[in-house]
């Protein structure tokens, strides 16, 4: 059941064959997962895309992103030639070069080898949650929709450098997005999961779409599920939202890495603590989002020289409240992420 | 040296900046503004040229000229610092690049900097000088 409806509602949207016309230039389309395990945080997205203006004809570009957090952040994000790519209509199986997802028998198959670092990644990421989609939500000038699988469990291996890291049932997070918009536009975004672990019953998304200064919200959502069943969902005035403090570390590593010099300094406006209340019909749900460590993936604009900052914060999650008369109290692993113009 | 043909590097250069002005026009023309006021003195490896704005171009020249803002490194630097593996403040307080100038010289050295980043992440022929770069650093490194 969950294999096919996995299948139906998760398959490549967008189509890379043929020339684009000037709204399919602005496609982009990703599959993201995360793990959360104690020694390792990991991100992995197979993402497509086109060139940007500057380039003669609008191509679809293949990227692979890996970002990985141990004892520090590693990562990269490399380019695959689009001609070594296939990507299979009606189905979860994407190639990227020597990488590929797939979705077979109920579970996802994720191997990804890096060819500029020694980075490899070898997981199996069994789903535990009936997947959400939303239909487009405004951004900018553009749209962005989504699946969302909050919770599932992942085995396998990860290599960073020298170093094996294997994982037994390690929490995970897997989204796919899809739309037309350009970066540079008149947006921002916030989006986050938390995983509790106490009883491992719990799981929860929220999603806050805004203009780029914040001051107008395009759409907000507090999704939780209680054993992988989609228990409540609150939206837009149901949804407070409050920023504590500011994350402030040493130094804030930026990837591709030759961004570095393109986006000089340290500073982030992470907060250091998100506070997020939904109330509505008599349920209410609080959580606290304390970050932690924040690593930063800088996207050049379609629209402008500048460029698009998002900061993927990994942290702690504190879950509080009651929803259809049972009380929640739970904590756990999260990551969130803040996407602004820099 | 012979210092009245333009070396390995200032030949490169000259290149990416063509590449910058055909590929990613609005990031060569905000370049050329940064620098408006300025002329740098380059020394890589003990190669040394200048780079100031003319007119609607960047001109690449081994005479020595009134220069507002003196660089001064090695290849190697270089090409960390490009990759993100060594921040530029490290490199100065390391030692191993040398920026001489006014503080408000130095500042908008730096701007120009980012502007020829961020057009360079946008000209899809510009990475492959990189390979170039590396090959003559590891050249030197013999």
């Amino acid at each position: 059941m969950l294999t096919s409806l996995m299948t139906v509602i998760n398959s490549p949207r967008l189509s890379w064959v043929g020339d684009p016309s000037p709204l399919q230039a602005r496609e982009k389309e990703w599959y993201h997962f995360c793990v959360v395990s104690p020694e390792l945080e990991l991100i992995v997205n197979f993402n497509l895309g086109r060139s940007l203006p500057s380039a003669k004809q609008s191509a679809p570009v293949a990227r692979l992103i890996v970002l990985a957090r141990s004892d520090r952040w590693e990562g990269a994000v490399e380019t695959v030639p689009y001609e070594q790519c296939t990507i299979s209509p009606g189905c979860i199986h994407l190639i990227f070069g020597e990488s590929s997802l797939r979705f077979e028998a109920g579970v996802f198959h994720l191997s990804v080898r890096l060819k500029e670092r020694a980075i490899a990644v070898e997981l199996r990421l069994e789903p535990l949650a009936v997947p959400l989609s939303s239909p487009g939500a405004q951004l900018g000038d553009g749209v962005l929709s989504w699946v969302v699988v909050p919770a599932l469990r992942a085995k396998g291996a990860v290599r960073l450098g020298g170093r094996v890291h294997r994982l037994d049932s390690a929490p995970a997070y897997h989204d796919h997005n899809w739309g037309a918009w350009q970066w540079g536009s008149d947006f921002a975004w916030q989006w986050g999961f938390g995983l509790p672990s106490r009883e491992n019953i719990w799981s929860l998304v929220y999603s806050r779409m805004t203009d780029r200064a914040r001051s107008q919200d395009f759409d907000r959502k507090l999704c939780l599920w209680r054993e992988g069943r989609l228990t409540r969902l609150f939206s837009e005035r149901d949804v407070e939202i409050r920023p504590e403090g500011l994350l402030r570390l040493p130094s804030v590593p930026k990837f591709p890495s030759v961004m570095t010099l393109a986006t000089p300094g340290g500073a982030t406006d992470v907060p250091r603590i998100l506070h997020v209340t939904a109330r509505s019909s008599g349920d209410h749900l609080r959580i606290r989002f304390h970050a932690r460590d924040v690593a930063q993936l800088v996207i050049p604009h379609e629209t402008n020289l500048g460029v698009t900052l998002i900061s993927e914060v990994c942290g702690w999650l504190e879950l509080e409240g009651r929803v259809q008369g049972e009380p929640i109290s739970s904590e756990g692993a999260g990551v969130f992420e803040h996407v602004h113009p820099g | 040296m012979n210092m009245s043909t333009p070396g390995e590097f200032m030949v490169l250069v000259r290149h990416s900046l063509e590449r910058l002005e055909q590929e990613c026009p609005p990031a060569h023309a905000a370049l050329r503004h940064r620098l408006r006021d300025h002329c740098l003195w380059i020394t890589i490896d003990g190669e040394q040229f200048s780079l100031a704005p003319v007119g609607r171009s960047l001109r690449l020249s081994p005479a020595l000229p009134q220069a507002t803002v003196e660089l001064q490194t090695s290849r190697r630097t270089l090409l960390e610092v490009l990759e993100g593996s060594l921040p530029l403040l490290d490199a100065v307080l390391q030692g191993r690049l040398f920026l001489r100038g006014t503080a408000q010289a130095l500042i908008e050295f730096h701007e120009a900097l980012v502007i020829y980043m961020r057009g360079a992440v946008r000209c899809p022929s510009l990475p492959e000088l990189l390979p170039i770069l590396r090959q003559q650093a590891t050249l030197l490194l013999g």
